[in-house]
């Protein structure tokens, strides 16, 4: 009897698998099939015209490891998306702390107008930026006029452009990720290390930080990744000084149309990246997963 | 009283969320604002001096055509994407597979590709295939579907699937007691527990292939060029002000369907698919 | 150690009075309960004496200082949370051991306080363990522990053995008694089950709607009642709806709606044409068979329902017109049927009458 029962689960649960051979395949399709051929371009030489080597070279990564422009423009990458993650995550955890422990009608008002700002195309959050933000933009001219600065303030078309975009991009979605994480920590939780005689500073430290760290880390991640793929900003407001490595990419492909250097680059891009993401998941697996979801 | 207690205790945490929120808000309204500038000047002026709809009604003929490929990739992409999403976080919930962390992380794997990248391998992947079997998806809708549905199948199965590991497997087994068919438990019991999930999903996916300007730039050209890249070209290189009228009618048309995508699903649910 | 005073103490939320005007002393070392259905204000008072909700009016006082307007962490008051509120990113070690790191004790006298608590609540042996591996009744004890490490002068309990089942409930109660006793801790405790506030308190005080209903020990409470609502509340109640005919001295005559005529114990607001309620205990009727029976100052009735329970035999007793009566009877005696007409009768000083009588019945 229990053994025919618990065969017919089985077969229930073996029936719910059929529904993942569609998307599993479809996934690993786009993922393999692309991914594959684009790594084989990048073994290839360019030849100029959009043509290129017909055997197998590892010359452009050689090219690309060697060259300091390149190595360069990397790191600039990394440091910008570092940088606009950290400005990121200082400003999303308080917003999302408030957002998450305050009791008001408001607060459902202020998380719509979180997903309108997160829906919002970043090419028009850029153009805004540059109105707002440009030598006679509005922010400029309350500066002059309230008498702090004698010159307008110099904040676009350099790398402050561009990490002000690149926070301006992930903000909304990292304030709501966090959002979501900080309300699955019990408010009592805070209080009971308030009344056991926490100071407000020493509660966020020994409560609340260990346990949001998950999602925190998960956020960061996000953040970042996001960051180091992005070239809208870059592009736009870092006034075609700040090359960083998708700016680069983008102009191997469409000013030199050297696809294979492209390539190289940007599969230089995804093993950084993925480096990152693997080193973290490493970390994180060492502290204890505090809250263990159902 | 009270509430200004409450003010002076909490007072770094609403200076923060205020400066979040001017700084999230204050380019967006500045864009609204700066679109009705009357003046025929083609720089930016902001704050605008003299107030006219004019620009509203010489937005060139382009960019009314990318919005209608705009929003025909993203409704297209976000219902394959969600279909897809969904069928996959069923799976992996429900059917328990062997190596289910494994095929968690494979599925998200696209969310650690940097976009630029992916705009890269596919415009390459079109190239290579076009040479290799003639079919050109470069500058088709076709080809910005493929790549988009790539990106953003990663959020419905995250949104589908904690909407399901939160539902009670027990509702299921009550609905066989009561003499339910399989079919008519996906369809009576499942599917509307779902719904929430697919909507956030769906939301998701629409967001991200409707802003998207990293991967498009690449693959999209000649007819279909979304109204991101458009708008990413212009900024670029020749600005028009009818830009600024066009970008307050995206804004516009963005919070409508906030709006409405909250009355149906929520954002209770439609924010922990955040959480992926 | 110390005495609790709310004077006066107020919480409105929005227009809404949560606390209202409630004056409370409580003396050093005894153990208070406070008691009251959900929504009464009595983890809002709770939670104003622990410091995490700030009254609107009123003044606190913890030892005869007045802690309104200090800081919970500076009160140095243990509490034990509904959810126990145990960080699950710790182990029982580290949660017994908050309050004392917080307190910057050195490690050593540290280690030595939680062993001592460990033994205390008898969970030697658990201290590397984490929250989540620990049954209800072991994590209930470790929020106990934590609460009561660096010896706080006022430990307060909400709720806390909510989750617990019957059995494990009623062993926690003896268990927290004797704690509470081998310290001579202060404790103010919250809860909405009567059972459990007889059982603990030294004094119960009753809310309703934000007030105090009555404060008393779990004897004054049940015998003495103050008003219908605690009648009600604190132990099994029937109420007989009915008007008064005449006052003589602590007694008085009720006719029922029903014409019959019974005599009741009289309170002060008791006046010759009023309509009361007559409140009377389930284990106060006598029961006798009809035929002997259907005397001056009996209502009759049909039996209509029977609960064996051991100890007590419960039967349900239709009357003329009202709600059915839950009658109590000893199970030693002898056991009535179904079906069976009855009389029931009572010492007019079992019988309280409150003043505006509308519903009758079982309450």
């Amino acid at each position: 009897m229990a053994r025919d029962i618990v065969k017919r689960e089985l077969t229930g649960a073996a029936r719910w698998r059929l529904f993942l051979w569609p998307p599993l395949l479809l996934s690993a399709a786009l993922l393999i099939l692309p991914q594959a051929s684009f790594v084989w371009m990048s073994l290839h030489k360019n030849l100029g015209m959009g043509l290129v080597s017909p055997g197998l070279v590892p010359d452009n990564y050689l090219r690309v490891l060697s060259d300091p422009f390149y190595l360069g423009s990397l790191w600039l990458t990394f440091r910008l998306s570092l940088t606009a993650t950290a400005i990121g995550l200082a400003a999303a955890f308080p917003t999302a702390y408030l957002l998450a422990r305050a009791r008001s009608r408001w607060i459902s008002f202020l998380i719509v107008l979180l997903l309108i700002s997160s829906f919002v195309t970043i090419v028009v959050k850029v153009l805004g930026l540059s109105l707002v933000l440009g030598q006679e933009g509005v922010v400029n001219q309350f500066l002059e006029w309230i008498g702090i600065v004698a010159e307008p303030l110099r904040m676009l078309n350099d790398e402050t452009g561009v990490v002000i975009g690149l926070v301006q991009y992930t903000l909304p979605f990292l304030v709501m990720l966090l959002f979501s994480v900080i309300q699955t920590i019990p408010a009592s939780l805070e209080e009971a290390a308030e009344l056991h005689g926490a100071t407000r500073l020493s509660t966020f430290r020994r409560i609340l930080l260990p346990l949001a760290l998950p999602g925190v880390i998960a956020g960061a991640l996000m953040t970042f990744n996001l960051n180091m793929g992005a070239f809208t900003s870059a592009v736009l407001l870092g006034g075609g000084k700040v090359l960083t490595l998708p700016v680069v990419i983008q102009r191997k492909i469409f000013l030199d149309v050297d696809y294979p250097l492209a390539a190289c680059l940007a599969t230089l891009l995804v093993v950084m990246v993925f480096l990152f993401n693997v080193a973290a998941a490493l970390a994180l697996r060492r502290t204890r997963h505090p809250l263990r979801t159902p | 009283m009270k509430a200004l207690a409450r003010l002076r205790r909490q007072w770094f945490f609403w200076l923060v969320t205020a400066a979040v929120y001017f700084f999230l808000l204050g380019p967006i309204v500045a864009v609204a604002l700066a679109s009705l500038e009357g003046k025929q000047t083609y720089h930016f002026q902001f704050p605008p001096e003299t107030f006219s709809l004019a620009w509203y009604a010489r937005i060139p003929q382009k960019y009314v055509h990318a919005l209608g490929v705009s929003l025909a990739l993203a409704s297209v992409t976000a219902t394959i994407a969600t279909l897809v999403g969904a069928a996959a976080a069923i799976g992996i919930v429900r059917g328990g597979p062997r190596y289910r962390e494994a095929l968690q992380a494979f599925f998200n794997l696209p969310l650690q590709v940097p976009f630029v990248v992916t705009g890269v391998v596919f415009l390459q992947f079109y190239n290579q295939l076009a040479i290799l079997s003639g079919i050109d998806f470069l500058g088709s809708l076709a080809g910005l579907v493929i790549a988009h549905v790539f990106v953003t199948i990663p959020y419905s199965i995250g949104t589908v699937g904690s909407v399901l590991a939160r539902a009670n497997p027990r509702l299921e087994e009550a609905a066989r007691t009561l003499g339910a068919s399989e079919w008519s438990i996906f369809k009576r019991v499942l599917l509307p527990m779902l719904k929430p999930g697919v909507f956030a999903g769906f939301f998701y996916a629409f967001i991200v292939s409707f802003g998207d300007v990293p991967i498009a730039v690449f693959i999209a050209s000649g007819g279909f060029v979304t109204l991101p890249v458009e708008i990413f070209q212009s900024l670029q290189f020749d600005f028009e002000p009818a830009v600024l009228a066009l970008s307050t009618l995206v804004v516009i048309f963005s919070v409508l369907l906030i709006v409405g995508m909250q009355k149906l699903a929520g954002f209770d649910l439609v924010l922990p698919a955040a959480k992926r | 150690m110390a005495s609790v005073t709310l004077e006066g103490v107020s919480k409105v939320y929005g227009r809404h009075p949560a606390v209202n005007e409630v004056n409370l002393a409580i003396e050093d070392g005894e153990f208070l309960v406070l008691l009251g259905p959900s929504g009464c204000g009595k983890t809002t008072t709770l939670r104003m004496i622990a410091g995490l909700v700030e009254p609107t009016q009123g003044v606190i006082r913890i030892g005869g200082a007045d802690v309104t307007a200090l800081p919970a962490r500076k009160r140095n008051i243990g509490m034990v949370f509904q959810d126990y509120a145990l960080f699950p990113h710790m182990t029982i070690g580290e949660n017994i051991a908050f309050g004392l790191r917080e307190r910057h004790l050195d490690e050593v006298a540290i280690k030595r306080r939680v062993s001592e608590l460990l033994a205390l609540t008898r969970l030697p042996g658990f201290e590397r363990r984490y929250p989540d591996q620990l049954s209800g009744g072991q994590q209930q004890r470790v929020a106990l522990a934590r609460a009561l490490a660096y010896s706080p002068t006022l430990l307060l309990m909400d709720e806390p053995l909510g989750a617990l089942d019957l059995k494990l409930r009623e062993a926690m109660q003896v268990e927290l008694r004797r704690v509470q006793r081998a310290l001579g801790i202060t404790t103010i405790f919250v809860t909405h089950d009567q059972e459990e506030a007889m059982s603990l308190a030294d004094r119960i005080v009753v809310m309703s709607e934000g007030r105090v209903e009555q404060t008393g020990t779990p004897e004054d409470l049940y015998r003495r009642p103050a008003s219908a609502f605690v009648a009600n509340f604190v132990g099994k109640v029937n109420f007989l709806a009915g008007t008064v005919r005449s006052v003589t001295g602590a007694v008085c005559t009720v006719a029922l709606a029903d014409g019959t005529v019974v005599e009741a114990s009289a309170r002060a607001d008791c006046s010759a044409g009023a309509a009361v309620r007559l409140a009377l205990r389930p284990e106060h009727f006598r029961v006798v068979p009809e035929p002997s029976g259907a005397a001056k100052g009996q209502i009759c009735g049909t039996i209509e329902q029977r609960r064996f329970l051991g100890n007590v035999v419960h039967y349900y007793v239709r009357t003329k017109g009202d709600l059915p009566l839950l009658v109590e009877q000893a199970g030693a005696g002898p056991v009535l049927e179904v079906g069976e007409r009855v009389a029931l009768s009572w010492l007019s000083e079992h019988a309280l009458a409150f003043a505006g009588g509308e519903r009758g019945g079982t309450g």
